[in-house]
């Protein structure tokens, strides 16, 4: 803990090499956040470079009042925001169909899925469900703040979210059936 | 002795070892609800301390924006470009200010010559010679005994008729000479075999004399000229490189509603041309020509109404009909009360009596008890079965899909850039007064369209990119200016001037329903040296 305080202290001085021992420190931890908003791995560790310059800027703004780490995490997930509403204005947002959910498989629950073969199912869905998946499901958000982190109205938050959570479980269910098999 | 009866005691003694058989549908609904949290849960255990390696470019690009944030930022300890650009501004003023006084060492030494008197031996075309030579500012080449031994001489002890108040240069040394331009004349006749007096400064390997210097070394040479005086002739070009940050409206032409769109929706940005051009002088007037880059630009906001239609499956419940069912249940009634008497022993004592009865002794223990009459109320109780005949209400469940459709506006602003190569063709006309010289000129400019990026509005009124609309590929423009330079030296000056610029020719080529013209003003910064 003293050690993180002396890294921290570093930083705010703007030395390098403490810059470095906190980017070794923390960055697998913060890519793997951006893996789960990003696309692509490139697209993640474009966040997470981004998303760590901010924090590296910033540090100085950082009262040792609570979770260091905590609030490195919430500067990458809104780094992950403005990139999704960066792209939200370049691409159009994907749509998933529509399926009636006749899905009651208790026998997954036991199924270990793996981290791979869960960040493919969220990698696959559009750009604003994921976010919207990841901030409420993860991150705990609540739909009125993701509406506002969002710009969206908090019944889309809420029928995204709950397409989302439709499809993934059907793709769970899939890849549940193929393990069994 | 208590005889009451807990409340508390019945009720645990008779549920001790009650069960029951829960309904079908609360293990449906408890199925239901971890099926609602099945995702959720799945994904945060998993990923609350997941990690992942991020490739090791990731720091070195991190780094390299860290520096260039730090260089572009000021703070004392660190090296940033304000300490860069401070660096080049010093260097470039102590270069400029080495050159002034260099020139400014020979404005001394040609004052000693002009207060020199000269004396020419040849005697000859005495009159053309003075008309003709050029007054200089030279600095001599000398052998080192003139050095060591100086022969300062005041001009006054030089007496001659022949005496000219006019300085001859040599041109078989290899004295470095600048000519200030005032100091300019026509070129002389050629004069052979003049011989000539003059004082001057020197300016040697070792020792440098400045102005103001406690020790003046002079010297008197007579040198004999055997070639043609050196006039020279300053040149009339010079360079100028100028920044124009710049200040653009704009003037629309074509539909009015379209057009009052784009005015209420644009508004001017900062935008800049840098340029690097020559000039030719010709007395008062010089000609302008160069290339210039140019920047234009302005703030274009709009916001656009978009609906998404989200669908989404839900279940209704309808209430169909009512139905009765009987519901049974026993309950505990008492039946009847009674109040008995009791007799309670509060405390006894007794008495030993002792008597003779026919010659028998007779020991009579006597026993006396007080007793106390308590009243207690007894009840009698009995288990009663209970029918309820209930009245419910009957559902209908329905599977609905539910159409969501949101109205979203969304608000955008972007600077559209224009930008274009620029050949401009401007006649100014300058006065020069000591260090400044006054400038007002105009002229044409004529641009060549690179790019545009940013959004427009279409005859349709629907937002498009400005890539997709038509250009015209040559521009021609009017501009105006008015400044100062202040001449740093004879070679190099600062231009201050403000700019007014417009274009002749709508930006769109006629095919396009809307005409825009750029009115831009500025200020003109730049540095110009001259040949």
């Amino acid at each position: 803990m003293q050690d993180l305080e002396k890294i921290i202290e570093g930083c705010q001085k703007g030395q390098r090499s403490f810059q470095k021992l906190l980017y070794d420190r923390y960055s697998p931890v913060l890519m793997g956040i951006c893996m789960r908003y990003a696309h692509t791995s490139d697209e993640a560790e474009d966040i997470l470079q981004e998303g760590f310059v901010k924090i590296l800027k910033q540090i100085n703004k950082f009262e040792k009042k609570g979770s260091f780490e905590g609030w490195m995490k919430r500067i990458v997930v809104n780094t992950a925001i403005t990139n999704y509403r960066k792209n939200q204005k370049r691409y159009n947002q994907g749509e998933l169909d529509d399926y009636n959910s006749q899905f009651h498989s208790t026998s997954m629950y036991d199924t270990d899925f793996t981290h791979e073969e869960l960040l493919n199912i969220i990698k696959e869905l559009p750009e604003g469900y994921r976010v919207i998946f990841n901030l409420y499901a993860i991150e705990g958000y609540k739909h009125k703040e993701i509406a506002e982190l969002l710009g969206i109205d908090v019944a889309t938050s809420k029928s995204q979210y709950s397409r989302a959570k439709k499809s993934i479980r059907q793709k769970m269910e899939v890849i549940s059936k193929i393990n069994i098999e | 002795m208590s005889n009451r009866v807990d409340i508390e005691d019945i009720f645990s003694e008779s549920f001790k070892d009650f069960k029951t058989t829960p309904s079908d549908n609360v293990w449906g609904n408890l199925e239901s609800s971890l099926n609602n949290s099945f995702p959720e849960t799945t994904y945060a255990n998993k990923f609350t301390d997941f990690t992942y390696q991020a490739s090791d470019s990731v720091w070195s690009a991190i780094s390299s924006k860290l520096w260039l944030d730090s260089f572009l930022r000021f703070s004392i300890g660190n090296f940033n470009i304000y300490y860069a650009a401070s660096i080049i501004a010093s260097l470039f003023l102590a270069f400029s200010l080495l050159d002034f006084n260099k020139d400014k060492t020979n404005d001394i030494a040609s004052n000693d010559i002009t207060t020199t008197k000269i004396v020419d031996k040849s005697n000859t075309n005495n009159n053309n010679f003075d008309n003709n030579y050029t007054k200089n500012n030279n600095t001599l080449n000398t052998n080192s005994n003139n050095i060591n031994n100086p022969v300062v001489e005041d001009s006054t002890a030089v007496s001659n008729n022949n005496e000219k108040e006019t300085v001859v240069i040599p041109t078989n040394n290899s004295s470095k000479i600048n000519l200030s331009e005032e100091y300019y004349k026509e070129p002389v006749e050629p004069e052979t075999k003049t011989i000539v007096k003059y004082v001057n400064k020197y300016i040697t390997d070792t020792v440098t004399v400045f102005k103001t210097d406690t020790v003046i070394l002079r010297d008197t040479v007579f040198k004999e000229v055997t070639t043609d005086p050196l006039a020279v002739v300053k040149s009339p070009w010079s360079v100028d490189v100028a920044y124009t940050p710049m200040f653009t409206n704009t003037s629309l032409g074509g539909p009015s509603d379209i057009v009052n769109k784009i005015n209420d929706n644009t508004s001017p940005a900062y935008n800049w041309s840098i340029g690097l051009n020559i000039n030719y002088k010709i007395k008062n007037f010089s000609i302008q020509s160069g290339i210039t880059y140019t920047n234009f630009a302005e703030k274009f906001q709009y916001s656009e109404e978009s609906i998404e239609i989200n669908k989404h499956q839900e279940t209704k419940y309808d209430v169909v009909g009512e139905y009765t069912y009987v519901d049974k249940y026993s309950e505990w009634i008492i039946t009847g009360m009674d109040i008995v008497p009791v007799l309670d022993t509060v405390s006894s004592s007794f008495e030993i009596h002792e008597h003779e009865y026919n010659g028998t002794l007779i020991i009579d223990t006597v026993w006396t008890y007080q007793t106390d009459t308590v009243m207690l109320q007894t009840y009698d109780s009995m288990e009663v079965i209970r029918y309820d005949t209930i009245t419910a209400l009957k559902y209908d469940s329905l599977k609905v899909i539910v159409i969501d459709t949101v109205k979203t506006r969304s608000f955008y602003e972007f600077v559209n850039r224009y930008t274009y190569m620029e050949i401009p063709l401007i006649v100014n006309y300058e006065i020069k007064k000591n260090k400044f010289s006054y400038v007002i000129g105009g002229g044409l400019i004529t641009g060549v369209f690179l790019n545009a990026k940013g959004k427009g509005i279409s005859l349709d009124d629907e937002v498009v990119s400005l890539d997709d609309l038509p250009f015209m590929k040559l521009n021609l423009s009017g501009i105006i200016n008015a400044g100062v330079h202040y001449h740093l030296n004879p070679k190099m000056s600062i231009l201050f001037e403000g700019v007014y610029r417009r274009n002749f020719n709508s930006i769109y080529d006629n095919s396009y329903f809307l005409e825009q013209r750029f009115n831009s003003f500025g200020l003109k910064l730049g540095m110009r040296y001259r040949f």
